[in-house]
C-alpha cells in the first residue's frame, strides 16, 4: 500500500508521520502518535466519541483521511489541560458528575469547546445543538449539558424543557432505621476516575497497541438456519496480510455453554460454526492478518457453501409440534428445567381465586429485542507472555467468569491465562457473554502474537446478544374493593439459538412474579424458547424489566376496570414486612408504600388519607 | 387532531446482586508503610463508579479520609475472585467484602496502635482523619501514618484483611417454586406525564418523577448520576428502542447510531429524582443495589401516560409512533 507523508500539529507540538494512504485520522493519532483520547466508537460517524478539533472546526476523526490534515492545527481532548490546570470545561465535568463510563467524555468535551469557542455564552438550545451528534449512554446527557453551561458561566437561568432538579434525599422515612453516623459514607465525594475521564487518559482496553499486533475478523452466517456444506479458505489463505485463518476443527472444546460453571447446562453453542449455522450473523471462520483492511478483505474470500434449512422466529410457532429445532444439544424448541418445560411457581387455588372474583381480566404483553448500545463495543487484546501464559486485555463485565470459560474452551490451565480489564466503556449486561476472549486467544496461541478482537459497530448492534423479546400473558382476578385475589402469569423469553444467560433469566422473572403486591392465589410458568435469532442474554433489568412493564401496565388496566384510582389501587394490593411472597419467601425491608406515598406529594397526586397513613413495617408492629 | 396530556404511574421493586444467589466476591485489604489502604480486587468498574465505592467504603470501615484509599481491581493476577458486575450486585456484593477485609486489618491496625500507647486495643478509636485516639482521652493519640510504619519496621506485623461475602444458592423446588430469589429489593415509584400528538403519534415525555428507595445512598451524587441516566434509558426503552423493529420479523434491524434510536439531549423530559432510604439488613452500610432499576418504572409509567392521552393501550415495545397511530386508527374505525 502506498505510504504518505503527513505533518500536523498535534495539541501545539509538530508531528510527522509515514502513513498508509487511506488511514484515518482516528487510527493515525490513536495507533501511530499514541493519542488515545479520540475514542473509536463507531467508526462510521454515528457517535462522536472521536471528534477532534481540526483548524478550530469541529471533525469527526475517523471520517477524515489523516493525509488530507497535512499542515493543520488538531487538537484533542487530551491536549486541554495546560501545566496539570484542567480546562474549565474539564473542571466543570468533574464538577457536575457528567462522566460514568467516560468514553463519550473527550468527544463531548470537543464539541463543547467548539460551541464556547464560537459562542461564549450559549443558550441551553445551542448547547443541546452542540452536543447533538455525540452519543452517551450513561448520562442521560443532562449532566454533561449542565456541565456546559456551568463552564460557560451561563446566566440564562430559562427553565427550558428538560431542565431538571438536583436529586432529594428525604430522611423522614425509616427515620428510626436508618443513621447518619457515617465520615465517608453519605458524602458526594467527587469519583478518582473523573480526571482520567475528561482528560482523556483513562485506559480503555482498546488504548494499548502491541508490535506486530493481529487483527481479527470473522465470516459470518447469511442465513438463518443452514446446513454447512463445505468451506473453503484457500482463496482467503492467499490474500496479502493474512496470517491464519481458524475454523471449528481449531477450537480444542469447541461446544460450550458459558452457565456450565454454575451447573446450568448442556452446552449447546459453537465458538465456530460446525456443520450448521442457527442463526444469522453466526460466527463461522476466524480470519487473522496484519491489519483489519486484510482481515476483512480476506473473511470476504471465505467460500462458505450453505443448504438453507426452515427457520422459525415466532415462539409460539417454534412452540408448535412439527416445528423445525433450532438447536439440537436440546431436542426441543425450549430449555428443560428439572421442574420441566418452565420454571413454576404454584401458590394457593389460583382457579378458586379466579372464580370468587369480581372481575377476571387476561392480557398479552410484548417486547422486541433491545440493544445495550455502550458506546465503546466489546473487544479483547491478548499478548502472548512469551512463557507460555496469556494476557487478555478486556472490556468484560465478568473476570474470572470469562477467564474460566476460556480455559474450558481452550482446554488450557486457567493458570496459563491473566485477565486484565480497567474502566469499561458501559456494560449495561452487554458484556458478561463470552465471545470474543476465547478465539483471540486461540489466535495468539497459533501465531504466538498479539491479538486484537474488537466488535465493529454493526457487530455490537445486531451481533452481540440483544435483551430478550418477551411475551407475558397475565390473567388476574380482582374484586370490586381492589384486592387482587388470583394472579397467573406465563412468560416466554426468546432466547434466540442459544442459552447464554437467557435460562436463568427466564428463571429470575418466575422468583419475580407476581410483582410487589401481595395476592394469596398465584400461578407462574416461565419459558425459555430457542429461536432462530441473535442469541439474546443479559441486560439492566435481567428477566425483570419487561414483566415490570407487563405487570404495571395490568395494574393500571385492572384499576380502570374497577373504576379506581391507580395508584390507590396499588397501596390496597403493596406488600408490606411479613406478607408471604408467591415463593415462600416473608416479604422484609419493603418500602413500595413509602415510595408511592412520596411520588403521590411529589406528583401532585392526591391519594385518600388512609393511604398516605399506611407503612411498609408489618401490620400488627 | 390535537396534542393531548396523559400521566401515568408505576411502582416496582427489583432484587440486589444475583438471582437465587451462590455468587461469591471476594476483597483483600492491606496497608502500605506510611498508612495508606490498598484494596485489592478483581472486580470490574463499568463506569458507574465501583472504584470510588469501594474506597469510600474501606475508608469508612477503616477509619480514615477516603483519598487514604487506593483500588486496584480488575486483574486476576493479583485480585482475588469475584462474580462479575452484573445483577446490581457490584456494591451489595463486593462492599460485603471490602468492609470485612477493612475490618481485619482494622483490628490488627489497632493492635499495633496500642501496643505503640501502652493501652488496650479496645479503648482505641480513629477519628476519620487519620489518627487513633483513646477514647475519653484524645490528647493521647498516634497517626496511622505513625501505625502503619511501626507495625512494618518494628513490630513486623502485617495491617491487612480478607474479606468474602457469599449468600449462599437457593435451588428453586420444582413444584411449588419456593426459593430464595434474593436478600433485599430496592423500590420505585414513578409518575409520567407525556403529550402525544394524535395526528402523527408522535410522544413526548414532558416530565417523569421518580422516587427511588435504594437502602442507602452511599455517594449520594454518583447514586443521583447513575439514576438520572437509568431514567433515561427507561423513557429510551419505553418509546424508541429496538433491534427487531418489526419482531418477530427479522428484517429492518438498525446497525448503528443513526437507525438504533434513543432519545437525544434535545429530547430530555424534565427529571425529578427523591431518595429514600430503608437500609437493608446485609448491604454494605445498608446499600441495595439501584442500577438496574432506576431504568424500570418509567417504562410502564410511560405507557400507561399514552393510554391516558388518547385512550388507546400499545402494549407492545416500544411505543412507536407508527403503533399509536395504528391503534387510534383502529379505535376509530370501532
Ligand atoms: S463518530 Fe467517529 S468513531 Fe463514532
Ligand atoms: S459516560 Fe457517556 S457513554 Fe458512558
Amino acid at each position: 500500500m502506498a505510504k504518505v507523508s503527513v505533518q500536523f500539529t498535534l495539541n501545539g507540538a509538530e508531528k510527522a508521520e509515514f502513513i498508509d494512504s487511506g488511514t484515518t485520522l482516528l487510527h493515525a493519532l490513536r495507533d501511530k502518535i499514541g493519542d488515545t483520547s479520540p475514542k473509536g466508537g463507531c467508526h462510521q460517524g454515528t457517535c462522536g466519541a472521536c471528534s477532534v478539533i481540526i483548524d478550530g472546526e469541529l471533525r469527526l476523526s475517523c471520517l477524515t483521511l489523516a493525509e488530507t490534515c497535512s499542515g493543520a492545527a488538531i487538537t484533542t481532548t487530551s491536549g486541554l489541560s495546560e501545566g496539570g490546570v484542567l480546562h474549565p470545561l474539564q473542571r466543570a465535568f468533574l464538577d457536575a458528575f457528567a462522566t460514568q463510563c467516560g468514553f463519550c467524555t473527550p468527544g463531548m468535551i470537543m464539541a463543547a469547546k467548539v460551541l464556547l469557542d464560537h459562542t461564549p455564552n450559549p443558550s441551553r438550545d445551542e448547547v443541546v445543538e452542540a452536543l447533538s451528534g455525540n452519543i452517551c449512554r450513561c448520562t442521560g446527557y443532562e449532566p454533561i449539558i449542565q456541565a456546559v453551561l456551568t463552564a460557560a458561566r451561563s446566566n440564562s437561568q430559562n427553565a427550558a424543557r428538560g431542565e431538571s432538579k438536583k436529586m432529594e434525599l428525604r430522611k423522614s422515612y425509616f427515620a428510626d432505621q436508618r443513621k447518619d453516623d457515617l465520615h465517608e459514607i453519605g458524602q458526594p465525594r467527587p469519583r478518582s476516575d473523573s480526571p482520567g475521564h475528561v482528560t482523556g487518559k483513562t485506559a480503555y482496553f482498546a488504548d494499548r497497541n502491541f508490535p506486530g499486533m493481529l487483527h481479527l475478523k470473522m465470516v459470518r452466517s447469511p442465513h438463518h438456519h443452514a446446513r454447512i456444506l463445505s468451506i473453503d479458505i484457500s482463496e482467503a489463505e492467499k490474500h496479502p496480510g493474512v496470517v491464519k485463518i481458524l475454523t471449528a476443527k481449531d477450537v480444542p472444546h469447541n461446544v460450550y455453554t458459558i452457565l456450565i460453571l454454575i451447573q446450568i447446562g448442556p452446552e449447546d453453542e459453537t465458538v465456530l460454526a460446525d456443520g450448521k449455522v442457527r442463526w444469522k450473523g453466526e460466527a463461522v471462520v476466524a480470519v487473522l492478518a496484519e491489519t483489519e483492511r486484510a482481515a476483512q478483505e480476506a473473511a470476504a474470500k471465505v467460500k462458505v457453501d450453505y443448504e438453507v434449512l426452515p427457520a422459525v422466529f415466532d415462539m409460539e410457532e417454534a412452540l408448535k409440534p412439527g416445528a423445525p429445532i433450532v438447536n439440537e444439544y436440546h431436542g426441543r424448541n425450549y430449555y428443560l428445567y428439572d421442574s420441566g418445560e418452565c420454571r413454576k411457581v404454584r401458590f394457593g387455588d389460583v382457579e378458586a381465586g379466579f372464580a370468587s372474583a369480581d372481575h377476571v381480566l387476561e392480557q398479552t404483553y410484548q417486547s422486541s429485542p433491545i440493544e445495550h448500545a455502550p458506546t465503546e463495543t466489546t473487544g479483547c487484546i491478548v499478548a502472548p507472555e512469551g512463557n507460555d501464559r496469556f494476557t487478555c486485555y478486556t472490556n468484560t463485565q465478568a473476570m474470572f467468569f470469562t477467564l474460566d470459560n476460556a480455559s474450558i474452551i481452550l482446554q488450557m490451565p486457567g493458570n496459563r491465562l491473566h485477565f486484565v480489564g480497567g474502566t469499561v466503556g458501559g456494560g449495561f449486561g452487554g458484556k458478561v457473554d463470552v465471545i470474543v476472549e476465547p478465539i483471540a486467544i486461540l489466535g495468539a496461541k497459533l501465531t504466538g502474537r498479539p491479538v486484537s478482537f474488537i466488535y465493529s459497530r454493526a457487530e455490537e448492534m445486531q451481533i452481540s446478544s440483544p435483551r430478550a423479546a418477551e411475551k407475558v400473558v397475565i390473567k388476574d382476578g380482582v374484586m370490586k374493593d381492589g384486592r387482587i385475589v388470583a394472579r397467573k402469569v406465563t412468560g416466554y423469553t426468546d432466547a434466540g439459538a442459544y442459552s447464554r444467560h437467557s435460562p436463568y433469566g427466564a428463571q429470575k422473572g418466575a422468583g419475580h412474579y407476581p410483582g410487589p403486591y401481595t395476592i394469596p392465589n398465584v400461578w407462574i410458568d416461565t419459558y425459555c424458547v430457542y429461536t432462530n435469532r441473535t442469541p439474546s442474554s443479559a441486560m439492566r433489568g435481567f428477566g425483570v424489566t419487561i414483566g415490570d412493564f407487563a405487570l404495571e401496565v395490568q395494574m393500571d388496566k385492572l384499576a380502570r376496570l374497577i373504576g379506581m384510582d391507580p395508584l390507590e389501587f396499588r397501596f390496597i394490593n403493596a406488600y408490606r414486612d411479613g406478607d408471604m411472597k408467591a415463593h415462600r419467601q416473608p416479604t422484609e425491608g419493603a418500602a413500595l408504600i413509602e415510595c408511592m406515598q412520596e411520588a403521590s406529594r411529589a406528583a401532585n397526586w392526591p391519594v385518600a388519607e388512609k393511604f398516605m397513613a399506611m407503612s411498609s413495617y408489618a401490620k400488627g408492629a | 387532531m390535537a396534542i393531548r396530556r396523559g400521566r401515568g404511574v408505576a411502582a416496582i421493586n427489583y432484587p440486589t446482586g444475583m438471582n437465587l444467589g451462590g455468587d461469591p466476591t471476594q476483597a483483600l485489604v492491606h496497608s502500605t508503610p506510611t498508612g495508606n489502604f490498598m484494596v485489592t480486587l478483581s472486580s470490574v468498574d463499568l463506569g458507574q463508579g465501583m472504584k470510588q465505592i469501594m474506597a469510600q467504603i474501606c475508608a469508612e470501615t477503616i477509619g480514615v479520609p477516603t483519598d487514604r484509599v487506593v483500588v486496584d481491581t480488575a486483574d486476576t493476577d493479583t485480585g482475588p475472585h469475584c462474580m462479575g458486575t452484573f445483577a446490581s450486585r457490584g456494591t451489595h456484593r463486593a462492599g460485603n467484602a471490602v468492609i470485612q477485609a477493612a475490618r481485619e486489618a482494622r483490628q490488627v491496625m489497632l493492635e499495633v496502635a496500642a501496643e505503640e500507647l501502652e493501652v488496650n486495643a479496645s479503648d482505641l478509636e480513629t477519628d476519620g482523619q487519620g489518627n487513633i485516639l483513646v477514647k475519653g482521652a484524645p490528647q493521647k493519640s498516634i497517626s496511622i501514618f505513625d501505625v502503619a510504619l511501626s507495625a512494618h519496621f518494628k513490630r513486623g506485623r502485617s495491617i491487612s484483611g480478607r474479606g468474602m461475602f457469599l449468600i449462599p444458592r437457593s435451588y428453586p423446588e420444582k413444584e411449588t417454586g419456593a426459593m430464595k430469589p434474593s436478600t433485599c429489593y430496592a423500590h420505585a415509584c414513578t409518575v409520567a406525564e407525556v403529550e402525544v400528538d394524535d395526528e402523527t403519534g408522535e410522544v413526548t415525555v414532558l416530565t417523569v418523577k421518580n422516587v427511588f428507595e435504594i437502602g442507602r445512598a452511599l455517594n449520594p451524587k454518583m447514586v443521583e448520576q447513575q439514576l438520572v441516566g437509568g431514567s433515561w434509558m427507561g423513557i429510551s426503552h419505553a418509546l424508541y428502542e429496538t433491534t427487531e423493529p418489526y419482531y418477530p420479523n427479522r428484517d429492518h434491524g438498525g446497525t448503528d447510531f443513526n437507525q438504533y434510536l434513543m432519545p437525544g439531549p434535545g429530547d430530555l423530559a424534565q427529571t425529578e429524582i427523591i431518595v429514600l432510604e430503608r437500609p437493608s439488613a446485609d448491604g454494605p452500610y445498608g446499600a441495595k443495589g439501584p442500577g438496574e432499576m432506576c431504568a424500570n418504572p418509567q417504562i410502564p409509567a410511560v405507557a400507561n401516560a399514552v393510554f391516558d392521552a388518547v385512550g388507546v393501550r400499545i402494549d407492545t415495545l416500544p411505543i412507536t409512533p407508527e403503533r399509536i397511530l395504528r391503534a387510534l386508527k383502529a379505535q376509530a374505525s370501532n
